[in-house]
């Protein structure tokens, strides 16, 4: 005799373990309720949460609100009104669309939804507590929605156990909405965290006045605006310059068609565009709003539709990349430099700090005047560039003269430790790392190099081993390596025939070389052969570049700073470090308690 | 111990060996001059472990023994000696040794010559004999190829070889070869070894004698000596398999030309002016007709230009090469006509001086993308 054993589950059991896909921690109730409101076209979103949203989550929004009956049905299973049919799916404009959050949401927690539309005369409170509806009446209410949820978890012990502290889930919390509001200027988000209003945005549609309220005025100059367009990829947004680093990538949102994504494809493309500027240990602050056509992504690949999927993830990146790029390049603005990130470290938040920054704010717009043209070693230049009709087929950099000038020039006076230069400039005291000054000096003289690599043959092929591995993408690449002024051929098993390279390589750092090539050919996603040029070039400049330690008089000193205020990125090495450190006069009268 | 002997003599002595005189050294003992009495003369060695070099002098003995003296000391103070003999005695009491030389005398502590690592002469039957003219032509045409990075040792090097009745020396970079080869009576012993390009520097400094003097050349699978005229040379080889040079001088040309050199070298020097930049000055060639166009460009400099005549047969050809290959091999051809043999822009060249099959350079051209 048998005996079944299969069964269906019922819907109650099967709605809690399903809400696991969507609800995870309070976290990710937030990020569902404020996607609802913003697909409900709310222009104010209020968030309120109790011990980080553990015991007591509310968000109020001012959207279209909904009638009795459609309240009734939102919270029943793949109940929605975004889209029809599966169709629909290929080109989503809203947030949501699967119809999962609320029963979902309702399904774990003590839920009350209060909800008007502007048909009703009053607004619909709808109660359900561990997924069953235990009370349904009409209640007063403004036009939009209420959702509390409360006690999140009460009847599924086992997740209950994996939430995290409740300051952990309070700063996720804080975290999801950043960015949400980040993704959203147009609306205005107020966080309220144990009666505490810690988050608040304007909402008047400026990206640079909501990333100020949200991070602070001390980022107001330190911003760089990105616009760019590529096959029908708009991307803007802001990304902080490189000496407003941060330690993680919390401070990096990516905005895909308005909805805030994860995306290690993006991040590693602004990774990768920062890579001459940036530390490795540091990440960028970035807000990306990525425009594509709805039809060239999926974003129904996540319950919580935290990931997308792009469908040509090659001119993404490339995409990202140039857009970052060209927001760094275009603006060569001299660093006020780590000064404001020390003292930001040293007092992050009282207001003080906040007022006294606003006379050093005055100094750095009139820098940013006086320095932006850098103009006189530029106009020599290019007069030297009109003498000689030279044809440099398109090498010479783009060069901004638009600008008066009031030249930028620093006047060396010491150095220190053999290492840095003491320089005077117009607006105060400069600290030049002779060696990260040299580097970036050198990068910039080399990388203009890149589209016209010399290649030297050689005589009698070196012979070098690589793993299978290796091997098959230098042949899957080897017209790239052939760009790159490496040719390479099967000697054996294992073994590559080297009969060129580039002459500028020496052959001891070949084989790093093209290692270093495999590395950036697997992470980058099919770079050009320049951007993997350009990471030689770092380690070239490098090498050449003088050393700490190396006596120079004045006259060298001046010739160095010459150089290096002519250079397209002055204030820090390929590396990323800092090259030069400025204390304005107000800084130093700071100093000195003057002020 | 204690010697009578000639400044100058003792001066030549002591400049010799000096080349093997450690500088940076761990071992103390090291930088000093070995001195030693044998029969009526006198040995100074000195030695850094990759060069060991002895020279024997003439001297009146008076007491046996060894001593050892800061190299770079006695260097200094021997040339500056104001008599024509030199006294060396040692003090047996306090250890020093005393240094007179007409008015001066000098006192100086003694490094414990026991612990100097006196020179092994090799002992061998592998030997040959080379006039010192032949062997400096040999070194001085074809050294300056080495490679300086030591990613492939054996190009650090010269390959010296010995046929039937010649000695070659054949050195390369993997960019450029230079080969040059001399006759010599027939020898007994096949010579094949590599010799690092360093030590063949410093014996072809000391070939100076102005009439040919032979110079013993022995060796073993690991070393090398050269003997002549009182001095000992022994050295490292460096170990491992030459490619066969052979492959790579190439036989037939489409292009061959002949220019003046001197006109040529100027010209090339000129033009190189302006692609002088790290390690790589590139600068193109183009044959045609009965002229030679050299040009660099170098897009934050300028650019330059210079046409000389040539004689040019076959097609017609643009090329391009680092000007320091060129200049370095034309510094190095005596003769006044050179001849350049070339196939396509993208294959090695050769530069010989005119009907001479006796040195030969090889030459990678550059590709520009």
């Amino acid at each position: 005799m048998t005996k079944n054993i299969i069964h269906i589950l019922d819907e109650n059991t099967a709605n809690k373990i399903s809400a696991g896909e969507v609800v995870e921690r309070p976290a990710s109730v937030i990020k569902e309720l404020v996607e609802n409101s913003l697909d409900a076209q709310a222009t104010t979103i209020e968030i309120e949460i109790r011990d980080g949203g553990t015991s007591f989550i509310r968000v109020t929004d001012n959207g279209i609100g909904m009638s009795s009956q459609d309240a009734q049905l939102a919270i029943l299973r793949h109940a929605t009104s975004k889209i029809k049919s599966v169709d629909d799916l290929t080109h989503i404009q809203s947030l949501g669309f699967r119809g999962e959050a609320l029963p979902s949401i309702a399904a774990v927690s003590k839920f009350c939804l209060i909800s008007r539309d502007k048909f009703s005369n009053f607004a619909a409170m709808i109660k359900v507590e561990g997924g069953i509806i235990i009370e349904k009446e009409e209640s007063g209410s403004q036009i939009g929605t209420t959702i509390t949820v409360e006690d999140i978890f009460y009847n599924t012990p086992a997740r209950r156990k994996f939430l995290k502290s409740v300051a952990t889930e309070s700063s996720n919390i804080h975290n999801i909405t950043t960015k949400l509001a980040l993704s959203h200027p147009e609306v205005s988000f107020k966080l309220i965290n144990n009666q505490r209003l810690v988050l608040s945005t304007p909402g008047n549609k400026s990206l640079s006045d909501t990333i100020t309220a949200l991070y602070g005025h001390q980022f107001e100059n330190d911003i760089l605006n990105i616009s760019f367009e590529l096959d029908n990829i708009f991307i803007s947004g802001f990304v902080g310059k490189p000496t407003s680093l941060k330690s993680s990538r919390a401070w990096q949102t990516f905005i895909v068609n308005s909805r805030v994504v994860q995306s290690r494809l993006i991040a590693k493309a602004v990774d990768n565009a920062y890579h001459s500027l940036l530390p490795s240990s540091g990440y960028p602050l970035i807000v990306l709003n990525i425009n594509i056509p709805a039809n060239s992504i999926d974003v129904n690949v996540h319950p919580q539709k935290a990931e997308v999927k792009f469908s040509d993830d090659k001119k993404i990146f490339q995409a990202v990349y140039h857009a970052v790029v060209n927001s760094l390049q275009q603006h060569k603005s001299l660093p006020a430099v780590s000064t404001n990130v020390q003292f930001n470290q040293m007092k992050p938040t009282t207001n003080n700090y906040l007022m006294s920054q606003q006379p050093g704010k005055k100094t750095f717009s009139q820098v940013h005047e006086e320095i932006l043209p850098f103009s006189q070693v530029l106009v020599q230049k290019q007069i030297q560039d009109q003498t000689y009709p030279i044809n440099t087929s398109g090498e010479t950099l783009a060069y901004n003269t638009d600008h008066d000038s009031s030249s930028f020039s620093l006047y060396p006076v010491g150095q220190l430790d053999d290492l840095y230069i003491i320089a005077l400039g117009t607006d105060g005291l400069y600290i030049i790392d002779q060696h990260a000054a040299h580097e970036r000096i050198l990068f910039d003289k080399l990388s203009s190099y890149t589209t016209r690599i010399p290649v030297q043959q050689i005589l009698i092929p070196l012979i070098i081993e690589f793993t299978n591995d290796e091997i098959s993408l230098i042949n899957e690449y080897n017209e790239l390596f052939y760009q790159l002024g490496l040719t390479l051929e099967p000697a054996g098993p294992n073994t590559m025939r080297l009969t060129e390279k580039p002459a500028d390589i020496i052959e001891n750092e070949i084989k790093k070389y093209i290692q270093d090539i495999l590395i950036l050919i697997q992470d980058h996603h099919k770079p050009g052969a320049n951007e993997l040029r350009l990471s030689a070039l770092q380690m070239a400049a490098c090498r050449s570049a003088i050393k700490a330690g190396e006596t120079l008089n004045i006259r060298q000193m001046q010739v160095l700073l010459n150089e290096l205020c002519a250079t397209t990125l002055p204030y820090s090495c390929p590396h990323g470090r800092p090259a030069i450190i400025r204390f304005s006069s107000p800084e130093l009268a700071k100093m000195f308690k003057r002020q | 111990m204690k010697i009578i002997c000639d400044k100058n003599l003792l001066n030549f002595a002591v400049q010799t060996v000096q080349k093997a005189v450690a500088t940076k050294t761990p071992m103390p003992i090291l930088t000093g001059i070995y001195i030693t009495t044998k029969n009526n003369q006198v040995e100074l060695e000195a030695t850094d472990y990759e060069i060991g070099i002895t020279c024997t002098i003439d001297a009146q003995i008076i007491e046996n023994g060894s001593i050892v003296i800061s190299g770079k000391y006695l260097q200094e103070m021997v040339r500056r000696l104001p008599g024509e003999t030199v006294n060396i005695e040692t003090n047996q009491e306090d250890k020093t040794i005393l240094i007179t030389s007409g008015t001066a005398q000098f006192n100086l502590l003694s490094l414990p010559s026991e612990e100097f690592p006196v020179i092994q002469r090799l002992k061998t039957e592998n030997k040959i004999l080379v006039k010192d003219n032949i062997l400096r032509e040999l070194i001085k045409k074809t050294i300056f190829a080495c490679a300086t990075d030591e990613s492939r040792p054996i190009f650090t090097g010269g390959l010296m070889e010995t046929r039937a009745n010649d000695i070659r020396l054949i050195a390369t970079n993997t960019h450029r070869l230079a080969f040059k080869k001399n006759e010599i009576a027939l020898q007994s012993k096949k010579l094949q070894i590599i010799i690092p390009s360093k030590i063949l520097q410093e014996v072809a400094k000391l070939l100076t004698s102005d009439v040919p003097i032979d110079v013993e050349i022995t060796w073993t699978q690991n070393q090398v000596a050269f003997s002549f005229d009182g001095v000992y040379i022994l050295s490292r080889l460096i170990e491992g398999q030459f490619p066969d040079y052979n492959k790579v001088i190439p036989n037939d040309f489409s292009t061959e030309i002949t220019v003046d050199k001197q006109l040529f070298l100027a010209a090339v020097e000129r033009v190189a002016l302006l692609s002088r930049d790290g390690d790589y000055n590139i600068i193109k060639f183009l044959f045609k007709d009965e002229s030679i166009m050299i040009t660099s460009n170098n897009p934050e400099i300028g650019k330059a230009c210079e046409i000389i005549p040539g004689n040019i047969s076959g097609k017609e050809l643009e090329i391009a090469f680092n000007a320091k290959y060129i200049t370095d091999i034309l510094k190095n051809l005596d003769s006044d006509i050179i001849s350049i043999s070339l196939n396509t822009s993208l294959s090695p060249g050769c530069i010989k001086p005119i009907d001479d099959e006796t040195y030969i350079y090889v030459i990678t051209p550059v590709r520009i993308n």
